[in-house]
C-alpha cells in the first residue's frame, strides 16, 4: 500500500510539470495579447501599452514568464492576478473553502442517495418501482444544470422562499457569532449542492443498480442467505461492498470534476468558487490564475484516482491479497 | 473619445453627453427610481442592495478597467467637482464638490481652484497637496493610467496653499474644467507609501480611507461588496443611506429573480429582451437612460473593395438598422448617425442617417460590378460573448443577402478580435465605441493614426477629414470646435468608413423601496447614489 502511494506520488511531479507546460504553452500560443484585453481597443499608444505589459512584466519573453512562474510557485508564490487584483494565492484562499465546502455537500449527496436509490432499484429488479426510479434517474441526470438550478431557485427560494436564492453568506453575517455564521453558510449551500449532487446520484443510483444486480447472483450472496441473514443484511453487508468499487472510482473521478467544473452551478447561485474563477481567468487571459487554477485541478485528479484506488483496496480484500501476492 | 471593442474597461470620465430625462419622481428629472408617491420626504438610513453580474477589478481608480468597480470607486474617492448632465447644448457643467470654486486666469491658462475644508475618513485634511499628487500619479509613467490623455494638455499642478490648487495648460480649449476635475483625489499620506510603479500589483482591497460620501467596509471576491457611509463626508447631510450592498451574481436571470422577489432594490444593465416581463413584474420599475456608445460596423479600408466609399455607402443603404433596433434591442435604442453621439453637444441635428434603400445599394453595387453572377462576398466578424453583436452580424448577412451581398459571420474571443482589428486582417467587424468624455477623433479617424501608430483599425484616410481634426484640436472655445466638428461629423457620413448602426439605452430596474437614485450623468449612474434614500 505504502509502495503504491509512493509510486503514484513520484509519478505525480512530472505529470503536474507537464500538464503546466502544456497549459502555459496554450494560452501562450491563442491570438492576441493580454494587454489587449487590459487596455480596451480604445486609441493606445504603443506607448502606454508598453508601460502596461511592464507593469506586469508581460513584456518578459514567454519562456522567461513561465520559469519565473515556475521558481515562484515552489516558493509558494503563484503570482498576481490581473483580472482580480490580487495576489493569486488571496484569490485560491477566498475561492477554495466556497468550492471545497459545495464539492464536500454535493459529493455526499450524490453517494448517500446514489446509494439508496440503487438499493431501492434492487428491491424488485424489473419492477415498477426500478422502472420509475429509471426513469426518474434519466430524467435527472439529463437535464442541464442550469435549468435545475433555476427551477430549484424559482421553487424554494421564490415562490415557497426556504432557500436563499444566492451567495455564500446572508447580508451582514460577518457580524454575527461562529455558530450563527456557520448554520447561515449551511443553508447557503444547500440548495446549490443539491442541484450539483442530484444528476450525478442518479448515475450512482445506476452503477449501484448494476453492481447489486450482479453481486445479488454471486454464490457469496446465496451462501449468506442459506445461512439465514436477513434481507437487508444481505443487501447491506454482503451485496454493497462487492457493488462498491465502481462507485468509489466513480467518486475519485467526481472530486476534481466537482472542485474546478462546478461553473454552471456557481455561476447560477452566485457561489464564490473556483469554477467561477478558473472561467473568468481563461476569458481575461489571466495566465497566473489559469496555471494555478490548473495545478489545483491536476493534483485533485490524481488524489482523487489515489483515493480511489486505496478506498478499492478496501472495500475488496482480493485486490490487497493480489498485491500481496505478487511482491 | 474613447474607442470600445467589448465590455467598457477605460476610466470613466467627464463624459459630454445629453441625458434622456425620463418621467420619474424623485430629483428634479432624469431616468429614475419609482413614480411620485404621496410619502414623506427623504427618510435616512436602511440598506440598498445592488445586484451586478460582475465583481470589482480593483479597489484603485487608476489601475482598474472596469466601469462597474470604477463607478463604485467615485463613490469613495470624490473628484473638485461633479459632473452635471447637461450636454446637449454646450460640454458638462460641474457642480463644486472637493472644490468650492474655480477660476481661469487671464489669458484662460491657469485654472485655480479653492478646495472645501473636506477631510479624509481617518480624520487628516484633505489638502492641495493631495490633489497634486494625484494629478502626479494621473501622469506617472510607471503606473501608465490608461486615462492619462485627460492630463496632456495640464504642464503642472501647482500648491498656492493647503486650500488653493492651480493647474497650468499648454493652451486654451473648449474641455480644460473637465480634464483638470476627472479623476479622483487620493490621499497623499496613503497611497504615496507604495511606489507608482508597484501600483498596479499592490492589493488595495485592505485601503479602508475616502473622502466620498461611502467608504469600502468589507469585500468578499465573488459574493459582495458592502459600502457604508463615511461620517466625515464634507456634505453633513449626505449621504442618506446607511449601507450599500452589491451582491455579485453572475447569471442575470438570478438577479431579475432576486429583484422581483424583493431582496435586491436595484439592477442595472437589464438585458432588452427582458425588460418587458421585467416591467410588469408589481413592484418593479425600469428607467431606460442614454448609453454613452454606439455600436458599427468597420470596414476595412485597406482592402478592396471596402476602400471604395460608394460600395460602403451602398452597404449602409442596404442594411436596415431601423429593424435592428426593433429586432435586436427590442425598441431601447436609436439609429446612429455617427461618428458623435446624437445626444452631445457637438452632434450636428441636421445630419440625417442614411435610410434603408436596398434597391439604390444593388444598383451601387451594380454598377461596380456586383451581381448575381459576381456577388460580393465577405466576411463580418465580432467578438464571442456579446449576444446583440453576435445577433447583428447575422441580421446583416439575412439583410444583405437581398441584393446578392453574401455575408459570413464569425465570431473570435476578444483579444483574438482586437488582435485581427489592429493587424488589419478583416474585411468588416462589429464593435462598439463608449464614449468617457475626452474627444480623440484623431486617434481613430487621422491618417497618422493607422495601426500600429493608432487606433484606425479601418485605416481610413481622408485630408479633408485631417484638417478638420486639426481645426477642432485648435478651436479655443466649444463655439468654434462644434462648427467643425459638424463639417467634420458630415465628411465621415459621405465617406462612410463605418456604418454607424445604433445608439442603444441601458436599463436599470428599480425594487419597491428605492427612492432618490437619479440616473442623470448616464456616463455615472450611481452618481447620485448620496441623494438615494430606502422607504422604511
Amino acid at each position: 500500500m505504502l509502495g503504491l502511494i509512493t509510486r503514484r506520488l513520484l509519478s505525480a511531479v512530472p505529470l503536474i510539470a507537464g500538464v503546466l507546460t502544456l497549459t502555459f504553452l496554450l494560452v501562450e500560443a491563442a491570438p492576441g495579447r493580454p494587454a489587449d484585453l487590459l487596455l480596451g481597443d480604445g486609441p493606445v499608444t504603443p506607448e502606454l501599452r508598453a508601460r502596461v505589459e511592464a507593469a506586469y512584466g508581460l513584456d518578459q519573453p514567454a519562456y522567461v514568464r513561465y520559469a519565473s512562474w515556475m521558481g515562484n510557485a515552489l516558493r509558494g508564490d503563484l503570482g498576481w492576478s490581473i483580472s482580480r487584483g490580487r495576489q493569486v494565492t488571496s484569490v485560491l484562499a477566498d475561492a477554495l473553502p466556497h468550492t471545497i465546502g459545495l464539492a464536500a455537500a454535493a459529493l455526499s449527496i450524490q453517494l448517500l442517495l446514489g446509494i439508496l436509490l440503487g438499493a431501492l432499484h434492487v428491491v424488485r429488479p424489473g419492477g415498477a418501482l426500478d422502472h420509475g426510479l429509471g426513469l426518474a434517474g434519466l430524467v435527472l441526470a439529463s437535464v442541464p444544470t442550469f435549468w435545475l438550478g433555476l427551477m430549484a431557485i424559482l421553487l424554494f427560494a421564490v415562490a415557497v422562499p426556504i432557500f436563499p436564492p444566492s451567495s455564500a453568506h446572508s447580508i451582514g453575517a460577518e457580524a454575527w457569532s461562529f455558530p450563527a455564521r456557520a448554520i447561515d453558510a449551511l443553508w447557503h449551500a444547500l440548495l446549490p449542492s443539491l442541484v450539483l449532487g442530484l444528476g450525478a446520484a442518479a448515475i450512482v443510483a445506476r452503477f449501484v443498480r448494476a453492481g447489486l444486480v450482479a453481486a445479488l447472483g454471486e454464490g457469496f450472496v446465496r451462501a449468506a442467505r442459506a445461512r439465514g441473514a436477513s434481507g437487508a443484511r444481505v443487501l447491506w453487508v454482503h451485496a454493497l461492498p462487492a457493488a462498491a468499487g465502481p462507485v468509489i472510482t466513480l467518486a475519485g473521478l467526481q472530486l476534481p470534476v466537482l472542485v474546478s467544473g462546478a461553473v454552471v452551478v456557481e455561476v447560477v447561485f452566485g457561489w464564490p468558487g473556483m469554477g467561477r474563477v478558473t472561467y473568468d481567468a481563461v476569458m481575461a487571459a489571466d495566465l497566473p490564475v489559469v496555471l494555478a487554477a490548473v495545478l489545483l485541478a491536476t493534483i485533485l485528479v490524481i488524489a482523487g484516482n489515489l483515493l480511489a484506488d486505496l478506498g478499492l483496496a478496501f472495500v475488496d480484500p482480493r485486490l490487497r491479497l493480489g498485491r500481496k501476492a505478487s511482491r | 473619445m474613447s474607442r470600445r471593442g467589448g465590455t467598457a474597461r477605460l476610466p470613466l470620465a467627464t463624459a459630454a453627453f445629453v441625458l434622456v430625462f425620463l418621467a420619474g419622481a424623485c430629483g428634479g428629472g432624469g431616468a429614475s427610481a419609482p413614480p411620485p408617491r404621496a410619502e414623506a420626504g427623504p427618510q435616512r438610513g436602511g440598506t440598498l442592495v445592488i445586484g451586478s453580474t460582475v465583481d470589482a477589478d480593483a479597489w484603485n481608480e487608476y489601475v482598474s478597467q472596469q466601469t462597474f468597480a470604477q463607478n463604485l470607486l467615485r463613490r469613495v474617492y470624490a473628484r473638485l467637482a461633479q459632473e452635471q448632465g447637461d450636454t446637449s447644448e454646450h460640454p458638462p457643467s460641474f457642480e463644486p464638490l472637493l472644490a468650492a470654486s474655480w477660476a481661469f486666469s487671464e489669458g484662460g491658462l491657469t485654472l485655480t481652484f479653492k478646495l472645501n475644508d473636506a477631510t479624509w475618513s481617518d480624520g487628516t485634511p484633505l489638502t492641495a497637496g493631495d490633489v497634486r499628487f494625484t494629478y502626479a500619479a494621473q501622469t506617472s509613467p510607471e503606473l501608465g493610467w490608461t486615462g492619462a490623455s485627460f492630463k496632456e494638455h495640464i504642464k503642472d499642478v501647482r500648491v498656492v496653499d493647503p486650500h488653493t490648487v492651480a493647474f497650468r495648460f499648454d493652451r486654451a480649449y473648449p474641455e480644460m474644467l473637465a480634464d483638470a476635475v476627472e479623476g479622483g483625489i487620493l490621499p497623499e499620506h496613503v497611497f504615496s507609501k507604495i511606489p507608482f510603479a508597484a501600483w498596479r500589483t499592490h492589493d488595495w482591497s485592505q485601503v479602508r480611507i475616502g473622502s466620498g460620501p461611502f467608504l469600502l467596509l468589507n469585500w468578499r471576491p465573488g459574493e459582495e461588496i458592502v459600502l457604508v457611509r463615511n461620517p466625515r463626508y464634507l456634505a453633513p447631510d449626505r449621504p442618506l443611506l446607511d449601507k450599500v450592498v452589491v451582491r455579485i451574481v453572475p447569471d442575470v436571470g438570478n438577479l431579475e429573480t432576486q429583484l422581483a422577489a424583493g431582496a435586491l432594490d436595484y439592477v442595472e444593465g437589464v438585458p432588452p429582451q427582458d425588460a418587458k416581463r421585467l416591467a410588469g413584474t408589481p413592484g418593479v420599475t425600469l428607467a431606460a437612460f442614454d448609453n454613452p456608445m454606439f455600436d458599427y460596423v468597420g470596414w476595412n479600408g485597406a482592402k478592396k473593395p471596402f476602400d471604395d466609399p460608394e460600395i460602403r455607402r451602398a452597404l449602409t443603404l442596404a442594411i436596415d438598422r431601423k429593424a435592428i433596433v426593433e429586432d435586436l434591442l427590442y425598441g431601447y435604442g436609436k439609429i446612429s448617425t455617427g461618428p458623435l453621439l446624437s445626444t452631445w453637444w457637438a452632434a450636428d441635428p441636421t445630419l440625417v442617417a442614411f435610410p434603408y434603400e436596398p434597391e439604390e445599394a444593388r444598383r451601387i453595387l451594380a454598377s461596380k460590378g456586383y451581381d448575381a453572377n459576381h456577388p460580393l462576398a465577405f466576411e463580418l466578424t465580432t467578438n464571442v460573448g456579446n449576444r446583440v453583436r453576435e445577433a447583428v452580424t447575422l441580421k446583416i448577412q439575412e439583410q444583405l443577402a437581398r441584393i446578392g451581398v453574401k455575408v459570413a459571420p464569425r465570431s473570435f474571443e476578444m483579444k483574438a478580435f482586437r488582435e485581427r482589428n489592429l493587424a488589419g486582417n478583416y474585411d468588416a467587424y462589429v464593435a462598439g465605441w463608449r464614449f468617457n468624455g475626452k474627444l480623440d477623433l484623431a486617434s481613430i479617424f487621422g491618417s497618422k493614426a493607422i495601426p500600429p501608430a493608432g487606433s484606425n483599425a479601418v485605416a481610413y484616410r481622408s485630408a479633408e477629414a485631417d484638417r478638420l481634426l486639426a481645426a477642432i484640436g485648435e478651436a479655443a472655445d466649444w463655439t468654434q470646435a462644434k462648427d467643425a466638428y459638424a463639417k467634420f461629423a458630415q465628411r465621415i457620413h459621405e465617406d462612410q468608413p463605418y456604418t454607424f448602426l445604433y445608439e442603444g439605452k441601458r436599463i436599470a430596474a428599480f425594487g419597491p423601496r428605492v427612492r432618490g437614485l437619479r440616473i442623470d450623468v448616464p456616463s455615472d449612474p450611481l452618481a447620485r447614489l448620496e441623494s438615494c434614500w430606502i422607504a422604511h
